[in-house]
């Protein structure tokens, strides 16, 4: 009879378990459960109150990861007076943001965040792009399919492609100097910032530096650090001395981070891949045991009409067979009554006629019996 | 049929020029010229439980202006020869009745003057224009103060002279107090003070409200000496309340004092006299303090400032525990609470964003209480006080010796012993090093301490000022160099300090940002220090 409905949740049951706990070893950034960061992750911490707006970062950085020289140099500071996002050979921007609140314009620098569980890592479906022990989300072109979900996903619009490279495109973004860093090297910007406006460290340690810096100077910054939750926290943090929605900085973004957001119906994906044999199966089996018990019920009700007719037909053949028998029986009484008359007719008749009494009453019931019972 | 597209897109100009069209009265709605000085919404009293109209908005200047020719007659009563700025009317009345009277008399005169042939306003039937539902206008009152400028104009002022009795003075024009006894308003020479002692917000007992006062009396008096043809303040909204008027307004440099027989100095010293009184050794209470009152009231416009509503002593109501009139604030508080501009710290510390002082005060932390030097303010000796001086012109005799014994101008530094130039190429890389023009800033900055009493007060002469750049070590001739404390690397320390490229360009910079000096511009690398020629080797150095 095929498997059982309760033995098919059984199954189903220990196949879910087996794949919950097999993803639980491969648990990371960019996974399913809320991720703290790697303990001991690098990051930056801008201090958009020290920036000057002098672009030796974005000197630095197209120095430091060869990129080609920009139309404009870099120590033409009119390039501020426009609002810009990096892009693909440029890494990372500067902008200016000046209000009449303001005695002082407030420059702000924009890279990729290197958030902790980022949302372009979560989105790329090849692994090119992965969250580093150190802190840096890097990217493998090799790995790349061009697809640019990374682009659409990211919340801080950072992952730039190379349109005008007809062959072999790349995503581009700040790496976060990785290979600098894994030498125990300062990011380009990083070292050349002469105002110290940002600071490298763990991210930990940032935190705390900024922590200190809002203590001694209390009326002097927001009291937010901007990148400690936002989107799950970044790497790179900032904080300023003005509110982080009048210097292009988003503060919709909440504090979820963008896996959590996709992790639920993403999650079941690769159990609906792997259960798709059991689960047909169980439906096949499901839909072959309802056609089993149809047919047999069928089959029971046929035979039980059949017994009821059999037995129907039965007691009908065994009523006209009592019936023949009490016809026969009185047939043959009057018969023999009859026969009887005639003969003592005859005999009175042959008392007189001298008539045989003897052979006719045998001779007529041997032949009307038989022919009687065919004709019923 | 190959013009149909064209015509679409011609039709596409046409639609977006009509709403351009459209939208220019609005622009026009949202600009400045819909904000008001004499923006006045008529709500009658009684009117909050009745389905009504929206409130009139109600332009006053637009009407004066109109009515050129007339008096505040034409709209507003008189009574014991005063004018009473309600409409046409001396107190209110029942809603009903005062509703009556606005719509005659505001229709009445606008249609009056339309039957003239003259500008006017809406007439009946045009309900909407008056009651609008969506405001037209933005009220834009600039609330206006006295300040010791205007004070002393009004002083001064020859058409003010019903003067106090047989004095030069006419104080009594304007200030008065209640005497409870007399029933009536009297003038009392020497006790002056700010009419928001008794004109509060709201009408409070007999004392009529601030702002009832401010117009009443300040719009009578000045438009009877304008209908004199003399010169006087304004009778118009905007007069007193449109900001850029309220610029406009002549300042007097050079006030003389404000004569209410207030004393030069005071002495400070709650505490102590408590203490003696009592008995307990007064070593244990903090030294008394010499206040220089007459310096203070050269710094800030209004007695309020210090004194709240009442011109009493600090000490009526900041007792030592603090007392139910002063909201519990303790004396200690009252005159150290930093967050404050009414205590003397507070105020003090509001100082500190002046450009002369933003420039080293800037870069520091602040202070928590206990990091303060007490014995800047409390300088007094207490044996001073023993015996208790019995009169308060020995107190201030006290105080007034003390102030005239502090030592001005401090010790300086013989200007040979300042180096004059200081290079500071210890961390050469892309740039030469750079040639810090010493003595000629030491010097900058003691010009500006001089500047300022408070400065020169709290700076011990030149060796305070080294202690701006020089910062964490104690005040010496001879301080530590920077690389002593920051290091040469590009990175901060763990404990934020930073590292010494950090420390050199953010001293600098920020200074010179908060000083507001315009030169160099922050981001003009080549005029501190010069670039090395041979910086391309170095970039190809990064680039590898």
């Amino acid at each position: 009879m095929g498997i059982t409905r309760r033995q098919f949740f059984g199954w189903m049951g220990a196949a879910v378990g087996a794949q919950v706990s097999f993803s639980a070893k491969a648990k990371a950034a960019a996974g399913t459960e809320h991720f703290t960061g790697y303990p001991g992750s690098m990051g930056v911490l801008h201090d958009i109150s020290r920036c000057i707006g002098c672009r030796k970062c974005e000197a630095a950085c197209n120095k430091v990861n060869s990129l080609p020289l920009p139309n404009r140099p870099f120590d033409d500071l009119s390039v501020l007076d426009g609002l810009r996002r990096p892009h693909a050979n440029t890494y990372t921007v500067v902008n200016k943001f000046t209000s009449r609140d303001l005695s002082l314009p407030v420059f702000v620098k924009k890279q990729c965040n290197h958030c902790q569980e980022p949302a372009c890592v979560s989105a790329c479906f090849v692994k090119a792009l992965t969250k580093s022990e150190t802190g840096a989300v890097v990217y493998d072109p090799s790995l790349c399919v061009g697809c640019r979900y990374c682009m659409v996903a990211c919340p801080f619009e950072i992952p730039a492609y190379e349109y005008d490279n007809p062959f072999t495109p790349e995503v581009t973004k700040c790496t976060m100097c990785q290979p600098r860093i894994q030498k125990g090297q300062l990011p380009g910007c990083v070292e050349i910032c002469p105002k110290e406006a940002l600071t490298f460290g763990t991210r930990e340690e940032l935190i705390k530096i900024a922590r200190q810096r809002m203590k001694t100077h209390p009326d002097r910054y927001v009291d937010h650090i901007y990148g400690e939750h936002e989107m799950g926290g970044c790497n790179w943090l900032y904080i300023s001395n003005t509110p982080f929605a009048d210097i292009g900085m988003r503060e919709d973004l909440g504090i979820t981070p963008a896996p959590a957001l996709t992790s639920g119906p993403l999650a079941a994906v690769p159990v609906v891949v792997s259960l798709w044999v059991v689960f047909i199966t169980g439906m096949y089996a499901i839909s072959k045991r309802k056609d089993q018990m149809a047919n047999d019920d069928k089959q029971l009700a046929v035979n039980l009409m059949l017994e009821t007719q059999q037995a129907k037909l039965n007691k009908t053949v065994s009523q006209l067979k009592e019936k023949a028998k009490q016809e026969k029986d009185a047939t043959v009484k009057r018969e023999v009554k009859k026969a009887l008359d005639e003969a003592a007719k005859q005999q009175a008749k042959n008392s007189s006629d001298q008539p045989s009494p003897t052979d006719t009453p045998t001779g007529t019931s041997d032949t009307t019996q038989p022919g009687k019972q065919e004709t019923e | 049929m190959s013009n149909l597209p064209s015509n679409g897109f011609t039709k596409t100009i046409c639609i977006a020029l009509f709403i351009l069209v459209l939208s220019f009265p609005l622009y026009g709605a949202s600009s400045r010229n819909n904000h008001r000085p004499d923006l006045i919404s008529i709500r009658l009293s009684g009117s909050a439980d009745k389905k009504q109209m929206p409130d009139a908005r109600f332009l006053h200047d637009k009407h004066t202006k109109a009515l050129e020719d007339q008096d505040c007659n034409k709209c507003h009563q008189k009574e014991k020869n005063t004018f009473i700025f309600k409409f046409n009317r001396i107190k209110n009345s029942d809603y009903n009745t005062d509703k009556k009277l606005y719509h005659e008399k505001c229709i009445g005169c606008h249609q009056d003057r339309h039957s003239l042939g003259k500008i006017c306003g809406p007439v009946a039937s045009e309900c909407r224009l008056c009651h609008l539902q969506t405001p037209d206008y933005i009220s834009a009152i600039t609330p206006f103060g006295f300040n010791k400028s205007l004070h002393y104009r009004h002083e001064m002022a020859e058409t003010i002279r019903p003067a106090d009795a047989g004095k030069e003075t006419n104080c009594s024009a304007c200030h008065h107090q209640f005497d409870k006894d007399l029933d009536k308003t009297i003038y009392i020479k020497g006790e002056e003070g700010t009419c928001r002692y008794c004109h509060k917000v709201e009408k409070t007992g007999k004392a009529r409200s601030f702002q009832t006062v401010a117009h009443i009396d300040c719009l009578n008096c000045h438009y009877k000496i304008n209908s004199d043809n003399k010169k006087a303040g304004p009778i118009n909204c905007a007069g007193c309340h449109d900001a850029d008027k309220q610029s406009n307004i002549e300042i007097l440099k050079d006030i003389p004092r404000i004569k209410r027989n207030q004393p030069d100095s005071v002495l400070l010293s709650l505490w102590v006299k408590n203490a003696l009184k009592s008995g307990k050794p007064a070593n244990q209470f903090v030294k008394p303090v010499a206040f220089n009152h007459k310096t203070h009231e050269t710094k800030l416009e209004h007695c309020y400032t210090c004194h709240h509503e009442s011109m009493e002593s600090c000490t009526t109501c900041h007792s030592r525990m603090g007392s139910e009139k002063s909201q519990f604030i303790r004396l200690g508080k009252a005159m150290h609470a930093t967050d404050s501009l009414n205590s003397c710290m507070g105020c003090h510390k509001q100082n500190l964003n002046d450009e002369n002082c933003a420039g080293c005060h800037w870069q520091m932390a602040d202070k928590h209480f206990a990091e303060n030097n007490c014995n800047k303010c409390h300088t007094i000796d207490r044996k001073l006080l023993n015996p208790i001086p019995e009169t308060k012109d020995k107190a201030v005799k006290i105080a007034k010796k003390e102030i005239n014994s502090w030592p001005y101008p401090h010790s300086l530094i013989p200007q040979e012993e300042i180096p004059d130039t200081v290079t500071i190429d210890i961390m050469k890389d892309q740039y030469e090093g750079a040639i810090l023009p010493h003595r000629k800033i030491v010097n900058a900055l003691l010009k500006r301490v001089q500047k300022s009493d408070l400065a020169r007060h709290f700076h011990d002469g030149t060796i305070t000022l080294c202690s701006g750049c020089h910062h964490n070590s104690p005040s010496s001739v001879t301080p530590p160099k920077c690389a002593s404390c920051h290091g040469i690397s590009h990175a901060s320390e763990p404990d934020g300090r930073p590292g010494l490229k950090g420390a050199y360009h953010s001293q600098c910079i920020n200074c010179h940002q908060q000083m507001n000096i315009k030169k160099p511009v922050s981001t003009d690398c080549i005029a501190c220090h010069k670039k090395i020629k041979a910086i391309n080797n170095a970039d190809a150095a990064i680039r590898r």
